[in-house]
């Protein structure tokens, strides 16, 4: 499904990735981990079409479709979805208002008709409540005096409602208690299925006893220095991760 | 009275046509007005003379450049009439979707019954001419009872020459049952400079909503130099909303004098949006009693080479009145806005409640605001607070939205309707709001086009 090869970004004239090689599959679930300071947001964020990094060498496809060429909306229109880490606060904008607008952009780029409101309120109300989401607030202003918890709620409920085909998240854990962090996953799991996949960018290990990776990448100064099963990232959590820097000095 | 005019118009700066029109209306007026309105006519004439029109070393027109305007010349009545389709069309064009309201048609700045819708219940209001009130003995007194035209040329220059407009008053405790809609239509087969006086008197206890708006249905230029004083009496309620949505060649300068008497509340909404040339606004707000509130709403949208200059002031007179000011600006591509809000606190305005809050967002680099908050105080027991700010887009917030799949323009177009939020969300009538939502809406998606 997606294909990066020799990924390189900079940011500034700061090279920040150096050479990502990845391939991820229709139903998989990956995690890439990493220390602090590794590329693992900034490998987020490219994919994603963010437009203060630039993109030095290197390709990405998402079934086989070039997805550096696409401004930011025709990638999410083709089906990447990042969850952000930090989701954005835009008072005056509905939740619901941009629910719908995102959903009938997209749509329309796949020559479909926008929902109607009977239909879409429907869907929404289904989703609200598979991935647990407060329905008082999906008429609040976008993220406006959210929780920490509540806005990557939010984040999982924009993932339901658009799904996508490729779905990264950005240390969707950080700053997340136990419970907010069991919702989170539980609606993860919920929207698993053989055709779309997960990446999952984490510090920690903990995410991943919630949701169970297929693969664990450890990305270290740029570029993925180590990959293997869900076992690896035990390993992380029991040594840390100074073993990785020793054996890429 | 002006022996020194020339025959030919063409050849008179925008001053010179003005005094020439004072002549000419003067000596008609003579026969139907009151002594001590002439005098008032005369005086406010030489207020006039003395001060000109107003150059940019004029404080208070520091950053509105007026003489780009003043080279074309105008007539200072219209010189046909329109036609009832024209009018029948400016009504639609003005009608605001699920809108329940009563209507006020005015043409030209004269009442036209045929058009209006009014209230059937004549006991709680009276509407009238202003052109059959002046003869009344008792007119000169209330005309500019809290406008001092000294300061204020085009507001004296209207004193001098005005000779139509409406007076609306609404009877004491009664209240309105509906908005009243008022619709100004313009046009003219010539360039046409008109100076409307409208007067809104609401007596104690009464309470009443009014929507303004103006439709301009000729080609020709239009410089509108209107006058609306309004006194809010003890206890009345009146909410004001002026919409201001026109055609390139409309120029205008509105000045409204708001006098509140105690315990009243006045609520002004401002909304601009292009494309007219030039508008200034001057909202005086004179708080004359204690225990009044106040809110003035305001929201411009700033298209190339336009100019919108929003100048208000909030005088508290008395103790224990509030006010409250938040205006919102989006300066579009090469546009130019204005903002100078003066809050006056006198020494026995105690306990004065008094907020000012000014947000521009420059859409493009090529846009310029000049905003001037003014805060003097002589009172000590007060809490007041000015604040203006300058931003751009989020860009944070525009990667998320787009991030979503929402397209840049629709993302500019939410976001342009979110900083407008604070605004359009004062607006209690839903059709209002959905009306003014949709306007902006339009307005991003044509400046990005």
């Amino acid at each position: 499904m997606l294909n990066i090869k020799n990924l390189f970004a900079s940011v500034e004239d700061k090279q920040i990735l150096k050479g990502i090689n990845l391939e991820v599959g229709a139903g998989e679930v990956h995690a890439i981990m990493g220390p602090n300071g590794s590329g693992k947001s900034s490998l987020a964020s490219v994919l994603a079409g963010r437009e203060n990094y630039e993109v030095t060498g290197g390709t990405v496809t998402l079934d086989g479709k070039d997805l550096l060429d696409l401004s930011p909306e025709d990638r999410a229109r083709e089906g990447v979805f990042l969850a952000f880490q930090y989701p954005v606060e835009i008072p005056g904008v509905s939740n619901i208002n941009f629910l719908k607008t995102a959903l009938n952009e997209i749509r329309a780029y796949h020559g479909k008709a926008p929902l109607d409101a009977k239909t879409f309120l429907q869907l929404t109300k289904e989703k609200q409540k598979l991935v647990e989401f407060d329905a008082k607030l999906v008429n609040r202003s976008l993220n406006e005096g959210f929780s920490g918890g509540e806005k990557k709620r939010n984040e999982i409920l924009q993932l339901a409602m658009l799904e996508p085909k490729l779905a990264i998240l950005d240390e969707t854990d950080s700053g997340l208690d136990i419970d907010a962090l069991r919702i989170v996953a539980n609606g993860v799991n919920k929207l698993r299925a053989k055709d779309n996949a997960f990446v999952l960018i984490t510090h920690y290990q903990r995410l991943l006893e919630y949701i169970v990776p297929d693969f664990v990448h450890v990305l270290y100064n740029g570029r993925i220095v180590k990959s293997g099963g869900k076992e690896l990232a035990l390993e992380l959590e029991e040594k840390g991760y100074d073993w990785i820097k020793e054996e890429n000095k | 009275m002006s022996q020194q005019v020339v025959e030919n118009s063409n050849s008179l700066s925008l001053k010179d046509s003005l005094v020439k029109e004072f002549g000419l209306t003067y000596s008609k007026n003579q026969a139907s007005e009151p002594e001590a309105l002439l005098q008032k006519r005369e005086a406010a004439l030489a207020a006039f003379q003395q001060a000109g029109i107003p150059t940019t070393k004029n404080e208070e027109w520091r950053f509105t450049n007026l003489a780009p305007f003043l080279k074309d010349s105008y007539q200072m009545q219209p010189t046909g009439c329109l036609s009832r389709e024209q009018i029948e069309q400016a009504i639609t064009s003005a009608q605001v979707k699920d809108l329940n309201a009563y209507r006020l048609v005015l043409v030209n700045g004269v009442i036209d019954f045929s058009f209006s819708n009014l209230p059937e219940n004549k006991q709680g209001w009276t509407l009238q001419s202003v052109a059959e009130l002046k003869a009344a003995p008792a007119f000169a007194a209330v005309l500019n009872a809290s406008l001092p035209i000294e300061k204020y040329p085009f507001a004296a220059i209207n004193t001098a020459c005005f000779t139509d407009g409406f007076y609306l008053e609404l009877n004491r405790d009664f209240s309105l049952d509906k908005p009243l809609q008022i619709i100004h239509v313009y046009g003219d087969q010539e360039n046409l400079f008109l100076q409307p006086r409208n007067i809104i008197q609401v007596n104690r206890g009464a309470s009443a909503e009014v929507l303004e708006s103006s439709v301009l249905v000729t080609g020709q230029l239009l410089f509108v130099n209107g006058v609306t004083e309004i006194q809010v009496e003890e206890n009345a309620h009146f909410k004001h909303a002026h919409f201001q949505v026109g055609e390139q060649q409309e120029r205008w300068i509105m000045h409204t004098q708001v006098r509140q008497l105690r315990d009243s509340r006045y609520d002004n909404y401002t909304l601009t949006l292009p494309h007219a040339d030039l508008v200034r606004n001057n909202l005086n707000v004179i708080l004359d009693g204690p225990n009044t509130e106040t809110h003035l709403y305001g929201l411009y949208m700033v298209e190339d080479k336009h100019l919108v200059d929003n100048h208000s002031l909030v005088d508290h007179r008395h103790p224990n009145c509030m006010s409250n000011q938040l205006y919102k600006g989006v300066i579009l591509d090469g546009g130019k806005g204005v903002f100078n809000g003066k809050i006056y606190v006198h020494r026995p305005a105690q306990k004065t409640n008094a907020f000012q809050q000014n947000n521009n967002l420059l859409f493009s680099p090529n846009g310029t605001i000049n905003s001037k908050p003014q805060l003097e105080i002589y009172a000590d027991d007060v809490k007041c607070s000015h604040g203006s700010t300058v931003g751009q887009f989020d860009e944070e917030a525009l990667f998320y939205l787009r991030s979503r799949g929402i397209g840049a323009e629709t993302a500019h177009s939410l976001m342009v309707t979110a900083f407008a939020f604070d605004v359009t969300n004062k607006i209690e009538n839903e059709a209002l709001r959905a009306h003014i939502e949709h306007l902006i809406e339009k307005t991003i998606s044509a400046a990005q086009a």
